[in-house]
């Protein structure tokens, strides 16, 4: 791309020459992350001040110039090449932390403080950041937003989206919006973790930081297989146990680990767990004999407590050389990043591992069992072409595998130009035009990050939509029939908190009714957007099962996260189904806990008032035991709807044919 | 230009994964970029060109013709001076990438002369000519004594580029008595006998710049019959300031020297210097290209000993005062025999008092800070001062001279209170 000499003036005026880089070298240097992915910028902007940082996006907008922000560049996505050229921003001398609140439990930074750094500042205080991404010395908060990584303490504690408590975002053109989970209206700050950078930067963050537990325990187990392994965390999660983390390895990975560094883990074992509780000394003492009875009821070989911090750190220096094991074998790691629903990991795992024996490859395999996110690691040498070209294949009939097990293609790496053409093997033609009208309307020149997660020519390679259910079908069809005719339509559910939409305009959502599925193996739950709130608390309590709803609640399931009233229930929510104003059906996760392949379309219906479109199906997690609630009932609350509101519903909605009584614009 | 800057790829670099060719361990990277946060010239730009990533790609890209080196040599010499070359990416690094090593081949392809022209040219007449350097080192201790520097720096004619450094090395070197050689004679000490059962190697600070040292490490290796090679050089200032060729010359030399000793039987060769030790033991890597050389550099390194194989005289109380060591090396791989030995020495000496410092707060001045450019090499200077003062250090314990001059003139800018030592001095304070 070629960059206006007057453009490159302004740049030069506002952050200074020496840091406007155009040297063949730098260029070369910025164009890479720890993916294979490498394409130049055009030039290289450090900003040293994060005020700079609002004008230099005006002048990019302004001047039509892609940006490409870079933090520490350690995804394995390739978010951060340039392939349509353009600036790669550097951020990281953005790194200061400027505040830690431990009286409201919140720590103020700017975009690229190294997460390790958080935790060494919080540690002599009394607190950590739940978030611990296995690159967290070097990786950074901005960046783990941007691509929603997590690690491996996110089963207990969330990922780094629900740790996040608000961001000053600055969209492509320029402007400065504090994006927060709780402001009225779609959760815009959900939206964008796990975005890539292609909507927007980060400008400064604040996030959540918890009180250290009293105690961890650290307990080793090992079992004759990988299924019996993750059988065991299955029923972990069914007695209502939820482990501060639950690390597994298959035996190729503790064999590499044990002869790289001797953590003293038994090799003739086919599995490896390693659980860590935290919480009160009562408390584990309980949990720790319901954990032996568990793993010795599934067949363990081996049962190991750390009984000191020494071993404690003993147990962990395995499983976190796991990655320099590996890459002792052979010049170059290739890291996959497959999710699936817990029930489905042995199927995958062993699908897996055939891919990897039929292709010959040497490849470990190292999961967060607790949430199903695995991470297959093939060595291979980046010399050989034909070696590199195979360990490839490899890694995308592993993501293939993985989506049919109901999973998703990424967990927390994020999908980048890497896994970009999977993405039409995940999601439907309609929901890949969703996710490139939300880019649109976020970014209209395709300025932001271009050319990540959004698969190029999806319209001919994607599938339409599968769905089956008739009256999910009649209301799709009676929806495109109002938008062909631009007849307007009023959602409405039980109308247990607004005035009834007028006759012609009501869409009534509560024909859709149905429980469809309670999984007890995963602990997720499928239900109809229209079911009644109470009806399901009621159908989940004769099973012995209770999820984070409110229990004086009314209405539907789909008003009460699309009315945004009651805060539990939002980061609950781990797939959707939803109608949008042109009758097209998306779809998005389902019974996964992380998902970091696409936009969060969960984020962005939470919220919308029906606004954006009907909400057919929601998946939730459930539990085994009673949920204390953590949030009250809000009302439904009226907004002046921001441009953020304003662009997307106007992409997805132009002639403003869906109403809601929530939004003050449409009075 | 071009034609000048060619990378050695199949030259032998030592790592702790033992000798790979360069362009083999250049492929190690994965580009995962876990070492940056322990760069401290990283920690001080935030670019990726000063990134031990950066450095490393930036090689490859050199190596499979990416790039134009003539036209981006600034950059290069940019990047390739900033190294402190103290191996904490390596640490850090899952393939064990020795980063500080490329950066040695980087520069010498580069043709960085760090040096002023002038000094430079004086430390090479070490090696070429040992008589006429030990001459110039006479005069100048000489005049330092009565008065000559203090003359040339009235005279403002140590304000002239050329002689700047004169200023520099008179700031931070001790007022010596003399050379080693005099210090030995005044103290009864025999330096040349018949039948050695040692050979001491001294370095350049110990022979010239602070003579103790010598002492000390004669005393400490309580050898009868010790032999000191007197104006022999390992080839440390070659291997890191100079062209390899003419290291490879001088290491011969050195190898053939020692082997004349060794006639009989290998004789152990006793350093007091870390960089020297560490270079000594890499001989074997970096005449891997040579089976003949290498075999005869293999039964040299076994028998390299460094002043922490002895055992110091143990003092009757620990010591009050806090104290540190420094293990920094200026050659990659550090030695871990040496640092884990100095730290039993100093753990006897002080007790609990002995603190540990984590490298990413405590990086030291000495490593490579006369290559990098004042602005890495004072934001360095000034991470280790305030490291200090936090714990409250008294002394800075190190395993070669010139680290503790380096060290010394940090400390006297930014903390008065703390000293820089070699561990030698410890046989003194006793």
């Amino acid at each position: 791309m070629n960059i206006p000499a007057r453009a490159i003036k302004r740049l030069v005026r506002l952050l200074g020459p020496e840091h406007v880089l155009r040297d063949e070298l730098s260029l070369a240097l910025n164009g890479y992350d720890c993916s294979p992915s490498r394409h130049r910028p055009d030039v290289v902007l450090t900003v040293k001040d994060a005020a700079l940082l609002r004008p230099l996006v005006q002048i990019l907008s302004e001047e039509k110039i892609p940006f490409i922000p870079r933090a520490a560049a350690t995804n394995h996505a390739g978010s951060c090449s340039a392939p349509h050229g353009g600036t790669a921003l550097n951020l990281n001398p953005l790194c200061e932390i400027f505040r830690i609140d431990t009286a409201h439990g919140r720590a103020e930074t700017s975009p690229c403080s190294i997460t390790g750094d958080l935790q060494k500042a919080l540690g002599p205080l009394g607190f950590f950041y739940a978030p611990d991404p296995a690159s967290e010395k070097v990786s950074t908060l901005a960046g783990n937003l941007a691509q929603n990584a997590s690690g491996a303490r996110c089963m207990k504690y969330g990922n780094t989206s629900d740790n996040t408590l608000w961001a000053d975002f600055i969209t492509a053109d320029g402007k400065e919006i504090r994006l927060s989970h709780d402001a009225p209206g779609p959760d815009w700050l959900g939206l964008a973790a796990g975005s890539e950078g292609t909507l927007g930067l980060i400008k400064r963050m604040c996030v959540k930081i918890l009180p250290a537990p009293p105690l961890i325990k650290t307990f080793l187990t090992t079992f004759p297989s990988l299924e019996l392994a993750v059988q065991t965390v299955s029923d972990l999660v069914a007695r209502g146990l939820l482990p501060r983390c639950v690390e597994a390895m298959d035996q190729t990975t503790t064999r590499a680990v044990e002869a790289f560094t001797r953590a003293g883990y038994p090799v003739d074992a086919h599995a490896l767990l390693i659980i860590e509780l935290d919480g009160s000394a009562g408390q584990i003492r309980r949990d720790a004999q319901t954990l032996e009875g568990l793993c010795r009821q599934n067949g363990c070989q081996t049962f190991t407590a750390a009984r000191t911090q020494a071993q404690r750190e003993e147990l962990w220096k395995g499983r976190r050389a796991a990655y320099s094991a590996m890459a002792a074998l052979a010049p170059n790691v290739a890291v996959g990043d497959g999710t699936v629903p817990r029930s489905q990991l042995p199927r995958a795992l062993k699908q897996v591992r055939q891919i990897i024996d039929r292709h010959g490859v040497t490849a470990s395999l190292l999961f967060h069992a607790g949430d199903g996110n695995f991470h297959p690691q093939i060595v291979f040498d980046g010399r050989n072409k034909e070696q590199t070209l195979l360990v490839h294949k490899a890694l995308n009939e592993i993501l293939k595998s993985c989506i049919q097990c109901e999973g998703t293609l990424s967990g927390e790496h994020g999908v980048g130009v890497e896994k970009r053409a999977v993405m039409t093997v995940q999601y439907s033609r309609e929901t890949l035009r969703l996710f490139q009208k939300i880019k649109k309307a976020f970014d209209p020149y395709n300025l932001a990050n271009p050319g990540k997660i959004i698969p190029v020519g999806f319209e001919d390679r994607a599938y339409s939509c599968k769905e089956r259910d008739a009256a999910v079908l009649s209301l799709a069809r009676e929806i495109k029939n109002r938008f062909l005719q631009k007849r307007r339509t009023s959602v409405c559910g039980a109308n247990t908190r607004l005035p009834k939409p007028r006759p012609q305009e009501a869409l009534s959502a509560l024909a859709l009714n149905k429980i469809l599925d309670i999984d007890t193996a995963n602990y997720t739950a499928s239900v109809q957007a229209g079911a009644a709130v109470a009806q399901l608390i009621a159908a989940l309590k004769k099973r012995n099962l209770y999820a984070k709803l409110p229990s004086n609640y009314p209405g539907t399931l789909g008003g009460l996260a699309a009315g945004k009233v009651w805060d539990d229930f939002t980061s609950q929510i781990t797939g959707m189904q939803a109608i949008l104003p042109d009758g097209d059906i998306v779809e998005y996760g389902g019974k996964l806990m992380k998902n970091a392949a696409g936009y969060n379309l969960c984020r962005l219906f939470t919220g919308s008032a029906g606004a954006l479109g009907l909400i057919t199906k929601l998946t939730f997690k459930i539990y085994a035991l009673p949920q204390t609630p953590q949030s009250k009932l809000k009302p439904f609350a009226r907004f002046q709807p921001d441009p953020l509101f304003r662009a997307v519903k106007k992409e997805l909605d132009p002639d403003g044919l869906f109403l809601s009584p929530a939004f003050e614009e449409n009075e | 230009m071009k034609k000048n800057f060619a990378l050695p790829l199949f030259r032998f670099v030592a790592g702790p994964k033992g000798p790979r060719a360069l362009s083999e361990s250049l492929a190690y990277c994965t580009r995962c970029n876990a070492c940056a946060q322990s760069c401290p010239s990283y920690l001080v730009r935030r670019e990726e060109l000063f990134s031990p990533r950066g450095r490393n790609q930036l090689l490859r890209l050199l190596a499979e013709g990416k790039i134009k080196p003539e036209r981006n040599l600034s950059l290069i010499r940019q990047t390739a001076s900033d190294c402190l070359l103290c191996g904490r990416c390596t640490a850090a690094c899952a393939g064990k990438i020795p980063t500080a090593e490329h950066m040695l081949i980087l520069r010498r392809a580069a043709r960085i002369r760090p040096l002023p022209r002038l000094l430079h040219m004086l430390l090479r007449l070490r090696t070429d000519k040992p008589v006429w350097f030990s001459g110039v080192m006479t005069t100048f201790l000489f005049l330092r004594k009565w008065g000559g520097i203090r003359l040339l720096r009235r005279s403002g004619l140590t304000a002239l580029p050329a002689l700047r450094w004169i200023k520099q090395a008179d700031d931070m070197l001790p007022l010596a008595a003399g050379s080693l050689r005099s210090l030995l004679k005044k103290n009864g000490m025999p330096f040349a006998a018949q039948r050695p059962e040692l050979l001491y190697l001294p370095s350049l600070e110990a022979r010239w710049l602070d003579p103790d040292i010598g002492l000390f490490t004669l005393r400490l290796s309580k050898s009868k019959h010790t032999d000191i090679l007197f104006g022999e050089t390992a080839g440390l200032f070659e291997y890191l300031y100079g062209r390899e060729a003419a290291f490879l010359k001088t290491a011969r030399r050195f190898l053939v020297r020692w082997e004349k000793y060794s006639q009989s039987a290998p004789l152990p060769l006793l350093t007091d210097s870390i960089d020297v030790y560490a270079l000594l033991k890499n001989y074997p890597v970096l005449f891997a290209a040579w089976p003949g050389w290498k075999k005869r550099a293999e039964n040299l390194a076994e028998n390299v000993r460094f002043v922490t194989d002895f055992s110091f005289p143990k003092p009757k109380k620990f010591q009050a005062q806090h104290a540190v060591l420094d293990p920094s090396c200026l050659l990659f791989p550090a030695p871990q025999e040496c640092i884990r030995g100095a730290q039993k020495i100093l753990k006897t000496h002080f007790g609990k008092n002995l603190v540990e410092c984590d490298y990413s707060t405590f990086p030291s001045p000495h490593a490579g800070a006369h290559f990098a450019r004042t602005e890495t090499a004072r934001e360095t200077e000034k991470k280790c001062a305030q490291c200090a003062a936090r714990r409250q250090i008294q002394a800075v314990y190190t395993l070669s001279g010139f680290a503790a001059l380096g060290w010394n003139a940090a400390l006297k800018r930014r903390y008065p209170s703390a000293r820089a030592k070699h561990i030698l001095r410890l046989y003194n304070d006793l």
